[in-house]
């Protein structure tokens, strides 16, 4: 190759993705960012001073359970009155659990997205780089865990979770340094949902990672010299965060949604955590007479998996030219 | 000169017609055709049902549980039978007598009847069925019944070809000898284990017997599409009281809030043929209905709802401990929280059963007394532990949460581990794992030997499986179950029951939380239903009207 | 071509073996006694001893496994632990319903989203699209188990259109399929829209344009054909996703298919029966993906086979 073409395209490389001044504008302009991550502050804000407004006295406390939140009959009372969303079966507030559970939603959301997207990353970024048997045993790994109905896989997973403890230490030895107990809880939980949602994002970071190597400049820094390690970080890893940031977006929605689904079906975090997926499930035998106790939890959840939606798509089209490369 | 747009390109008005139209078809398709009525007359002899999950089985020698027994009952027909006031009757046998010393019991079988592939039923007919629920390559649940029987070890042990203390003296004297004399025995002939199943139809279907069940009672199976539903319908061998119904169908899925709704479209005809009855939810608004009201039956049930302390696992060793949990727990809120569907429970034996102690005192509700207690023991600011539940079940949910807060005010912090059914049974039957858990008894018949010695008799203990879940020992106890066991005196059984029951109370290897109510809804057009403590649904004799 | 067919199915029997394998673990794994289950819970313990010697518990795990493996390669899924049916017919009874249901759910959604992604693509930008885009995007974010419900109850139980469950005629299909098909068809109609959008921007679409031929027959005969392409993709890798949904309608609704029958299997730890569904739903997926790999390739031409 002629030597201009090589400065071009190891040149053109450092401005490949950079969130520079006009980058931040068109998205910080883009509407559906906006709505999106203004959604999503809202409810951050509200599951980081949730503690605080119950504190004060404004918000109450979700766990405490009211006498006046029965009716004469034993039965939730309506919203309106003294608790503004009603109450639930065992006189809870149902206005201060939605916000509390927030905190719960968004955190296993959060995190468990960044399990998944760690390790999904880590897959796609191997398999895509190095190809060969690399590859091929990563996306046969990969294609394993995508034929097993992840639910289920969730299911039996957290069934696993009974307070076990793990021994990791070699036989000969009687350690216990490495010992951990598997229980139930936000920790477990996110790791199980993170385990299972993985997948689809090794399968494009793959992708991605093969079209940015295929890329002349990568084999121009190759030529060069540079080692693996520096390829990846300086060359690869800029290239396909804008993908990898979109993934994220769309993926917190997925993992707000699993979760939901995993507490309706009890295998979620435990009770009395005021976890939305939980609240509907606990609301089922009362959807007759209280309907309100499914509605509410469930709004909570179409609210937060659209902002996490929007966000995500609005990135989507405003990084769609650098994911392309063709910018 | 492009003009992005032509006027022949869709525009945003053929969009909204387009979706209007889907939503006209959608309703329209719905409303099409005929949806679920209600009866309208009573040429329609079928009786509708639905239950939450399927059948496992309806082998007698199988099935064991509530949702089961009412239908392997419309199939098979026993020895003996209860009357309204839990009285045991001869049912397909004439009469029966007792030796002196309570060991050999003798039946003299009704003339005449039939299974339903038209053969007449034999004593030898009940040596069968008996052997096969010893034989352990028949899995039956309640094998453990009959152990009792004379020769039922070597048996099992495969050292014997046939069970010695069963015998058939001629073909219509059935004569049963026991190890030891035991008064409860005829209770265990009253279960749907010892009904006659005959010999050739098993051997036809040796794997799958269940679903191709053969019996004396007033029905037969006619289809079971697994998953979906059953249908039963009358036995033209059947030699009893003619049933009114044509067919019996049963729906599966769903659970008891959608049952409830597919009753009120009058889509069933019983809300609901499970343990629960109507769901707790509905409960106050269906009392509250005028109509309603008056379709509803109720049953106090012979079971008990408790939460198990595992004394062999600190704290709940200490009898100060468990004393101070059952003070601590308000039982009457929890009864209110569940609709007043249950009777607060003062001891282990619930009302309803013989050598129930009407004025026993039982735990007040006393936090003061809890937190003195607690400290006594050596625990004044109260400790941290865990009670295991199941997550999916409402009521135990609800329960749970409550107790949670109920210990927290004397400085219990409780965490609670949900975990399925399946895992609940397995762990709190195995010792020193679940330290406090919640569970209940529903019982086998109505004996305090069925409530007391299953549960509380420490020589019973095993390492898994136990159903003595308190891993509860006391030699004084134990000394009076195994005197009342083998007693023949009635009176003097339940004096050493009453005792044994007083001690155990004293000792509180349990929480004792409350005896659940049944309470369903029928259909004003279904007649026949009365519900009893036993066998609350006998079907063959409804009709509809 | 053969050589490629063949190299697939090659793996797809890896993959399939790797998953069954991973999944007899963890099935085995988590505590619970069958026999226990089975023997109900007022059993005493040498009956459940006894029950559990019958089963073959009592071997150890690699020796179950061996055994399952080998009777699997014969075609024998085993019977159910808990309901004593064959595993092979408990899925095969429960398979049309999830059939009916899964079909009439994708031909639902895929009427939604394929003329509401072509509109949006050719009023891009505009308010419709706009707000399509909005109402879409909270479909998709509708946990499925929610919307069931609720459509459940004012669709069914309060106004009494459609039946409220169970599975006793076709009519008990719509509204489970209603419900999956709304979640699905949003993002199913956003992939038509990309799609069209791209290919509407083709210069071959202007040629023809160009050439006179009439808007209707420029969508239908040359945009919808190629902007269909990624939804083809999508439908046939959706599968295993697909189940995910399946399991909460069919729950909701009562319905007695394949979801049912996974989620009693986990819950009552039916290990013979978890193994039956996974090994079945595993075949879907990787005989799906084989074969969008295979018409993706026949499809388009241009695609080169890796």
């Amino acid at each position: 190759m002629p030597p201009s073409v090589v400065k071009d395209s190891v040149a053109s490389s450092k401005t490949a993705f950079a969130l520079s001044g006009s980058l931040w504008r068109s998205i910080l302009r883009h509407r559906l960012i906006q709505i999106g991550s203004g959604m999503i502050c809202f409810l951050g804000v509200l599951a980081v001073f949730a503690p605080v407004l119950t504190d004060t006295g404004l918000l109450n406390d979700p766990l405490i359970q009211f006498e006046t939140g029965l009716d004469a009959d034993g039965l939730p009372v309506a919203p309106g009155g003294s608790f503004l969303l009603g109450a639930d079966m065992l006189g809870r507030d149902v206005l201060s659990r939605v916000v509390h559970g927030s905190r719960i939603s968004l955190t296993v959301g959060v995190i468990a997205m960044c399990t998944a997207v760690g390790i999904g990353v880590a897959v796609g970024l191997l398999a895509g780089y190095f190809g060969t048997w690399v590859n091929t045993l990563l996306m046969r790994i990969t294609d394993v865990m995508i034929t097993i109905p992840g639910l289920l896989l969730a299911i039996a997973l957290a069934g696993l979770m009974d307070g076990r403890v793990i021994h990791l230490h070699p036989t000969m030895f009687d350690w216990h340094i490495f010992d951990f107990t598997l229980k139930r809880g936000m920790v477990s939980i996110l790791l199980v949902i993170g385990l299972i949602s993985w997948t689809w994002i090794a399968r494009v970071v793959r992708a991605q990672v093969m079209a940015v190597r295929a890329r002349d400049f990568i084999d121009a820094a190759s030529a060069v010299g540079c080692s693996h390690l520096r390829i990846i970080t300086r060359h690869i890893l800029p290239n396909i965060a804008p993908s990898v940031i979109v993934l994220a977006s769309l993926n917190t929605a997925n993992t707000v949604l699993l979760d939901a689904g995993l507490s309706f079906l009890g295998v979620g975090v435990p009770p009395p955590a005021p976890s939305w997926g939980v609240m509907i499930a606990e609301a089922q035998p009362y959807f007759i007479v209280s309907p309100h106790l499914t509605l509410v939890p469930g709004m909570a959840i179409v609210f937060t998996v659209v902002g996490f939606n929007l966000l995500g798509q609005g990135l989507q089209d405003v990084l769609d030219p650098y994911v392309k490369g063709t910018r | 000169m492009c003009s992005t747009r032509t006027s022949k390109e869709p525009g945003s008005r053929t969009f909204f017609l387009w979706a209007g139209l889907w939503v006209a078809c959608f309703l329209g398709w719905g409303c099409a055709g005929d949806g679920p009525a209600p009866r309208l007359s009573g040429d329609d002899q079928t009786l509708r049902l639905a239950i939450p999950s399927d059948i496992n089985s309806l082998d007698p020698a199988e099935a064991y549980d509530v949702v089961s027994w009412p239908l392997v009952r419309t199939m098979f027909h026993g020895l003996v039978d209860y009357d309204d006031h839990l009285d045991l009757i001869p049912w397909q046998s004439e009469s029966w007598s007792i030796s002196e010393d309570g060991r050999v019991l003798t039946f003299t079988l009704r003339p005449g009847i039939r299974f339903s592939n038209g053969r007449f039923v034999t004593a030898e007919d009940y040596v069968y069925t008996l052997t096969r629920i010893l034989d352990p390559a028949t899995r039956s649940p309640g094998q453990w019944l009959f152990r009792n029987i004379e020769g039922a070890g070597v048996f099992q042990d495969g050292k014997a070809d046939r069970v010695k203390g069963l015998s058939a003296p001629d073909a219509r004297t059935f004569r049963i000898e026991l190890i030891q004399p035991d008064l409860t025995f005829l209770h265990v002939l009253a279960m749907p284990f010892a009904y006659p199943v005959p010999k050739e139809e098993v051997a036809k279907h040796p794997q799958d017997f269940f679903a191709h069940p053969v019996g004396t009672g007033p029905f037969v199976l006619e289809k079971w599409q697994r998953g979906t539903y059953l249908r039963f319908e009358p036995n033209p061998s059947f030699t009893g009281a003619d049933t009114k119904l044509r067919s019996i169908d049963v729906r599966v899925g769903g659970d008891e809030t959608l049952h409830m709704m597919m009753f009120e479209r009058g889509e069933i005809d019983i809300a609901s043929i499970t343990a629960t009855g109507i769901p707790a939810p509905d409960f106050v608004r269906v009392m509250k209905d005028p109509v309603l009201s008056r379709q509803v039956e109720s049953q106090p049930l012979n079971a008990t709802y408790y939460l198990s302390l595992n004394t062999e696992m600190p704290p709940f060793d200490d009898v100060r401990v468990r004393r101070a949990l059952n003070h601590a727990i308000d039982r009457e809120r929890i009864v209110r929280l569940i609709s007043d569907r249950g009777i607060v429970a003062k001891g282990v034996l619930p009302p309803g059963m013989p050598g129930f102690k009407t004025d026993r005192t039982g735990y007040a509700y006393d936090p003061p007394k809890a937190r003195a207690l607690l400290a006594e023991a050596g625990f004044p600011t109260g400790f941290e532990t865990e009670l295991q539940m199941v997550a999916q079940n409402d009521t135990e949910s609800k329960i749970a949460q409550v107790v949670q807060q109920d210990l927290e005010k004397i400085g219990i912090k409780t965490g609670l581990k949900p975990v399925t059914g399946a895992t609940r049974i397995e762990t709190l039957g195995r010792r020193r794992t679940v330290p406090f858990g919640t569970f209940a008894w529903y019982q086998d018949y109505p004996d305090p030997s069925n409530f007391l010695d299953v549960l509380f008799n420490g020589e019973r203990i095993t390492e898994v499986n136990s159903n003595n879940v308190a891993f509860y020992d006391n030699p004084q106890v134990n000394a009076l179950l195994r005197q009342a066991a083998h007693s023949t005196d009635m009176t003097a059984r339940l004096e050493l029951y009453r005792q044994a029951e007083d001690l155990i109370v004293d000792d509180a290897p349990w929480v004792f939380l409350y005896h659940p109510k049944m309470y369903i809804l029928r259909q004003p057009w279904l007649k026949g239903l009365k519900l009893n403590p036993v066998w609350p649904f006998r079907f063959e004799r409804m009709w509809i009207e | 071509m053969a050589t490629r067919i063949f190299y697939r199915l090659l793996w797809g029997i890896v993959v399939l073996w790797g998953a069954t394998t991973i999944t007899f673990f963890v099935a085995h794994a988590v505590p619970s006694d069958p026999a226990r289950v089975y023997a109900g819970a007022n059993a005493d313990a040498e009956t459940v001893a006894r029950i559990r010697k019958e089963m073959g518990l009592n071997d150890p795990l690699s020796t179950q496994y061996a055994r399952y493996l080998g009777r699997l390669i014969r075609g024998d899924m085993g019977v159910s632990l808990v309901t004593g049916e064959r595993v092979s017919e408990a899925i095969g009874t429960r398979l049309p319903t999830t059939l009916a249901l899964a079909v009439t759910a994708v031909v639902l959604w895929m009427a939604l989203s394929v003329p509401i992604g072509a509109f949006t693509a050719l009023h891009r930008g505009r308010p419709l699209d706009r707000g399509v885009l909005v109402v879409a995007t909270i479909a998709i974010s509708l946990p499925v188990f929610w919307l069931a419900r609720t459509l459940q109850y004012y669709l069914g139980y309060k106004s009494g259109i459609f039946p409220v469950a169970g599975m006793t005629s076709w009519k008990h299909i719509l509204l489970p399929a209603l419900t999956l098909a709304i979640v699905t068809a949003g993002y199913y109609a956003r992939l038509v829209h990309t799609g069209m959008v791209e290919t509407l921007n083709q210069d071959y679409i202007r040629v023809a344009r160009a050439k006179g031929v009439s808007e209707p027959r420029v969508l239908f005969k040359h945009a919808l054909r190629n902007g269909i392409l990624p939804v083809v993709t999508v439908l046939g890798l959706d599968v295993a996703t697909l189940l995910g949904g399946v399991v909460f309608t069919e729950n909701v609704f009562a319905l007695p298919g394949i979801g049912t029958l996974a989620l009693q299997s986990v819950f009552t730890l039916d290990a013979p029966m978890i193994m039956g569904v996974v090994i079945f739903s595993a075949v879907m997926v990787v005989g799906a993906n084989l074969l969008v790999d295979l018409l993706y390739g026949w499809i388009d031409p241009r695609i080169p086979h890796p």
